[in-house]
């Protein structure tokens, strides 16, 4: 009936998936490991009243068309991958990475998922594994009599157990980085996906081929910046409320027309 | 019946579609890059001997003023601060653009975030190393005449071009073409190119509401004419029949 009214509502509708996914930086504000998400907009086709160059009455051509948008959509929730700031904790099993890798994790399916939330734990077979149980690879077992656990920022895990004073290198951490990190499947609980989009894998131990090193001790916290949200937040909800008022506009437009007769 | 009447609807025809480019004007408030578009009027004259004038909607001019920058930190986001367009490989041939929100595509190449591949000076498409190879380079750097490099080593460097505001029609998808060929266009040396920071969309919202405050009021204003015209004509047919 009236373009103005469905660019309004595409607009009010991409508006309000940028709030959702505000909503759910800000929820996960102080999760580990987090990486915040960016809706990104895109302008849908312009239909084409009069194309441009067409000869018009006075013989002469138009040098521009008329043409009109059909609205707005929220293209992709852009993924991005910026360090989160470093918390320290203590925990011997608590790892940050200092710069760019992943934790690679052994789901029961026997697939891969990958995880930036150091925050390992040991299972009942002492293997280190994500705070959901998922197992780190390649695996790592501590021994049962271990009194201190280290890992070197290369990633070397030893212990050092309480018959024997020396201390025992008992395994290898390597780090996983893709070429491109936003082509990556959110899984929740902090684990993603490998996808085609997401490229090249590099796996090598911390520190080698680029990556980033292990620091123990330390946890990642969540990249989310409370006040650059907030602001996202004001600007969407206003925006939400601009396209309200042009279907107010449009349908007054159409009630004026309608009280014609 | 007068020909008032005709000229009050051609009115609030071309204020109807004045009110849809508004609108979708605003429904673009925080699309990267977006330009905002403005609709000209023209009279039109039909009959030499009625003199029966017409407005009509003739073309929607899109305003290609500067976004504001917005800063994101994001090593693959550019923004341009000028005239010019940066150009991608679309399926349906060369376009231009200025969102400049890239990613890298599963071949390693530099793609924007629709996955047109970003165009080089050379004519080639910008590959960027894995992290394996570029180790110990440091980070990808694109400089402001949008040089990319990983430490010592140049990528490649993007292509900025120059279009008349004339020549370019949008085409949605956060892209323009344009009439010319991409060869026929000039270096657009006094463009820009920012890493780290996004074009934000040129609209004011203040400054539209008030146009669509003016759009509406004229509308009903126009509105009032009709109903005019048809209360004068139908005063004159009770009081001829």
């Amino acid at each position: 009936m009236f373009r103005a009214l469905k660019t309004a509502a595409s607009g009010m509708d991409a508006q309000q998936k940028q709030i959702d996914i505000i909503a759910n930086n800000l929820a996960n504000v102080n999760t580990v490991g987090f990486k915040k998400a960016r809706g990104e907009f895109q302008d849908l086709f312009y239909q084409q009243l009069r194309s441009a160059a067409a000869p018009d009455a006075s013989q002469t051509t138009s040098p521009i068309g008329l043409e009109i948008g059909q609205g707005v959509r929220m293209m992709s929730s852009q993924k991005m991958f910026t360090t989160g700031d470093m918390l320290p904790t203590g925990n011997s099993l608590d790892l940050a990475i200092e710069g760019e890798g992943f934790f690679r994790a052994q789901m029961p399916d026997g697939s891969f998922s990958y995880t930036r939330a150091g925050n390992l734990k040991l299972d009942a077979q002492r293997q280190m594994v994500t705070s959901d149980g998922y197992v780190i690879e390649p695996g790592i077992e501590i021994p049962d009599d271990a009194v201190e656990i280290t890992i070197s920022r290369e990633g070397v895990v030893s212990v050092r157990q309480n018959t024997n004073e020396d201390i025992v290198e008992v395994g290898q951490l390597t780090l996983v980085a893709f070429q491109n990190p936003a082509g990556l499947n959110s899984k929740g609980r902090g684990l993603y996906e490998a996808t085609p989009a997401s490229g090249e894998m590099t796996e090598a131990q911390p520190g080698a081929d680029g990556l980033g090193f292990t620091v123990q001790g330390q946890l990642e916290s969540s990249n989310v910046q409370v006040v650059e949200e907030m602001i996202d937040l004001i600007s969407a909800q206003r925006a939400y409320e601009v396209n309200s008022k042009v279907i107010q506009a449009s349908d007054q437009m159409l009630r004026d027309a309608t009280n014609l007769r | 019946m007068g020909n008032g009447l005709y000229s009050a609807v051609s009115g609030s025809t071309a204020r109807m579609k004045e009110l849809e480019v508004l609108s979708n004007n605003l429904a673009h408030t925080n699309t990267t890059g977006f330009k905002a578009d403005a609709v000209r009027f023209e009279e039109v004259l039909t009959g030499k001997k009625t003199q029966t004038r017409f407005v009509e909607a003739r073309e929607a001019r899109t305003r290609h003023t500067q976004g504001p920058l917005r800063k994101t930190d994001n090593p693959l986001d550019v923004a341009l601060t000028g005239k010019g367009f940066l150009v991608v490989d679309t399926p349906r041939g060369d376009r231009l653009t200025r969102a400049g929100r890239f990613v890298i595509g599963a071949d390693n190449t530099l793609r924007t975030a629709s996955g047109h591949a970003v165009r080089g000076v050379t004519g080639q498409t910008i590959t960027i190393p894995t992290l394996r190879e570029r180790e110990g380079k440091g980070p990808i750097v694109i400089d402001e005449v949008g040089q990319t490099s990983s430490g010592s080593q140049v990528l490649g460097q993007l292509l900025r071009v120059s279009a008349d505001g004339a020549q370019v029609k949008k085409e949605g998808h956060d892209l323009f073409r344009c009439d010319k060929s991409t060869d026929d266009l000039q270096v657009a040396t006094d463009t820009t190119v920012i890493q780290g920071q996004l074009e934000q969309s040129n609209v004011n919202p203040v400054r539209l509401m008030t146009e669509i405050i003016e759009v509406q009021r004229h509308f009903e204003a126009l509105q009032q004419v009709v109903k005019t015209y048809r209360s004068i004509d139908g005063q004159a047919t009770r009081r001829i029949v």
